[in-house]
């Protein structure tokens, strides 16, 4: 009886040991894992991906919208000379979606903080760059398929009528958010809708519109190309200082 | 681990911030006190990368930060006086949101945003949503994004405004303990709570940076 006491004791007090030793290695596996996974190298894909999930969609559901009623509206309440002219209300109307969902830090006051961050603000702006240019060139290549055979507008005609009033207002956009001293986006929208207005009268007023040479278009479309991508630069350069 | 302040001057048009001013920090918890405009929230953004000075240099471990980059950016938590956020988003969407911009994979993210919660907080937090915290809860998320990612360096620009006591000294508790193995500079007004539990402190004022380090006894 003695000896089966002594060996349960035994064999107890070697249980409990045990149990402390697995229960400690285990917290310090643990401690360990998590260090090493703090010490991997941050995934660009997985920053991509983040991006993408807290992008708000519905400015991207309203883009299309709008998009999409332009298409429906042409032919039954606009004529097609009428939606022709009015395309370029609608090139700078597609670009001042795009306003809230790329600079919702300014709004939010958060870009002091998010520039001290491991993706600063630089490399949230390009990764915003990269997912709304993916989505809107397939919402814009099926948009121009569709405007083609429903206005009969050769290339020369979208380019001009669309692509450019495209182009001014993103510049407008980038010139604007892009600034250190006028960063606003209401003066952002504010200047697109004025750039509308001049727009609408060149395109109303027929003599002006046609007096206006294919070549001067061609120069007017790469120039505001040239003009965007320095925009565009300028803008991820100084990204993380332009709210100090 | 040292942070160093190597002739740093900066002004803002007339007025001098400072002046040829130098400074080394390393381990510890460094209370950063002086009047108001008095440089202290301009001294934090210089440490952080935001501003740069107009002469002078802030090197970590004897590298410009400036050259470090992203690299130094990855290895400090900044809380600025003025903190923003996204009123559409709960507490933990917020908390992961920022956590991935610093890097950090979900299942880190979630372990460390569960320690420091039962650190200084209620975990149960984290499904409230950011529009519906008070200032005191929302300074306390600040805290906590800081933290995430176990930085080396924690900079809380007036993290203690807006807290109730109770809540203060669990913070102040928690961090004592956090910096007996990370830098943490901590600017407050409230000189008479922070600086008998720090081990440096640095004070602003008139151009200048006076640098004190002190022993702390019976923390």
């Amino acid at each position: 009886m003695r000896e089966q006491i002594c060996e349960h004791r035994n064999g107890d007090a070697s249980g409990m040991l045990s149990e402390t030793r697995i229960e400690d290695t285990v917290q310090k596996s643990i401690r360990t894992f998590y260090r090493s996974e703090k010490r991997r190298e941050p995934s660009y894909l997985y920053f991509l991906y983040v991006q993408l999930c807290y992008t708000k969609k519905r400015w991207w559901i309203l883009q299309a919208a709008l998009l999409a009623g332009f298409l429906v509206f042409t032919g039954r309440i606009l004529s097609d000379e009428s939606a022709q002219k009015a395309l370029g209300v609608l090139a700078s109307l597609f670009v001042i979606l795009i306003i809230p969902s790329f600079f919702r830090e300014e709004s939010q006051q958060m870009s002091e903080l998010e520039s001290t961050l491991f993706f600063s603000l630089r490399e949230v702006y390009a990764a915003r760059m990269v997912l709304f240019g993916l989505f809107d060139s397939i919402i814009l290549a099926v948009f121009c398929v569709v405007l083609r055979q429903r206005l009969h507008l050769d290339l020369y005609q979208m380019v001009s009528r669309f692509f450019i009033p495209l182009v001014i207002s993103s510049v407008i956009c980038f010139l604007v958010l892009g600034s250190r001293w006028i960063r606003n986006p209401y003066l952002a929208v504010s200047l697109c809708v004025l750039f509308c207005g001049v727009w609408w009268f060149i395109t109303a007023n027929d003599r002006i519109y046609a007096s206006i040479a294919r070549p001067v278009w061609i120069l007017i479309l790469a120039a505001g190309i040239l003009f965007l991508v320095i925009c565009i630069r300028s803008l991820l350069k100084r990204a993380d200082r332009l709210h100090v | 681990m040292e942070l160093t302040l190597n002739h740093i001057s900066k002004r803002y048009r007339q007025d001098i911030v400072f002046s040829d001013v130098s400074a080394s920090l390393g381990t510890g918890l460094c209370a950063l006190i002086g009047e108001n405009g008095s440089g202290k929230s301009t001294l934090m953004k210089m440490i952080a990368g935001i501003l740069f000075p107009d002469n002078g240099r802030v090197c970590f471990d004897g590298k410009d930060i400036r050259e470090l980059g992203s690299l130094y950016r990855r290895r400090i938590g900044y809380l600025p006086q003025t903190m923003g956020l996204y009123p559409d988003m709960t507490v933990e969407q917020y908390l992961f949101y920022i956590a991935s911009l610093k890097g950090l994979r979900p299942i880190v993210a979630r372990e460390d945003m569960r320690q420091i919660m039962e650190d200084i907080w209620d975990p149960e937090i984290l499904k409230e949503g950011m529009s519906e915290l008070s200032g005191g809860q929302q300074k306390l998320v600040g805290i906590v994004q800081a933290r995430l990612g176990d930085p080396d360096i924690l900079l809380l620009d007036e993290a203690m405004a807006e807290l109730d006591r109770d809540r203060m000294f669990t913070v102040l508790k928690s961090l004592r303990a956090y910096a007996d193995s990370h830098l943490v500079i901590l600017s407050s007004h409230l000189t008479e709570d922070i600086v008998p539990l720090a081990d440096m402190v640095l004070k602003t004022g008139h151009g200048g940076l006076a640098y004190e380090k002190r022993n702390v006894w019976g923390v």
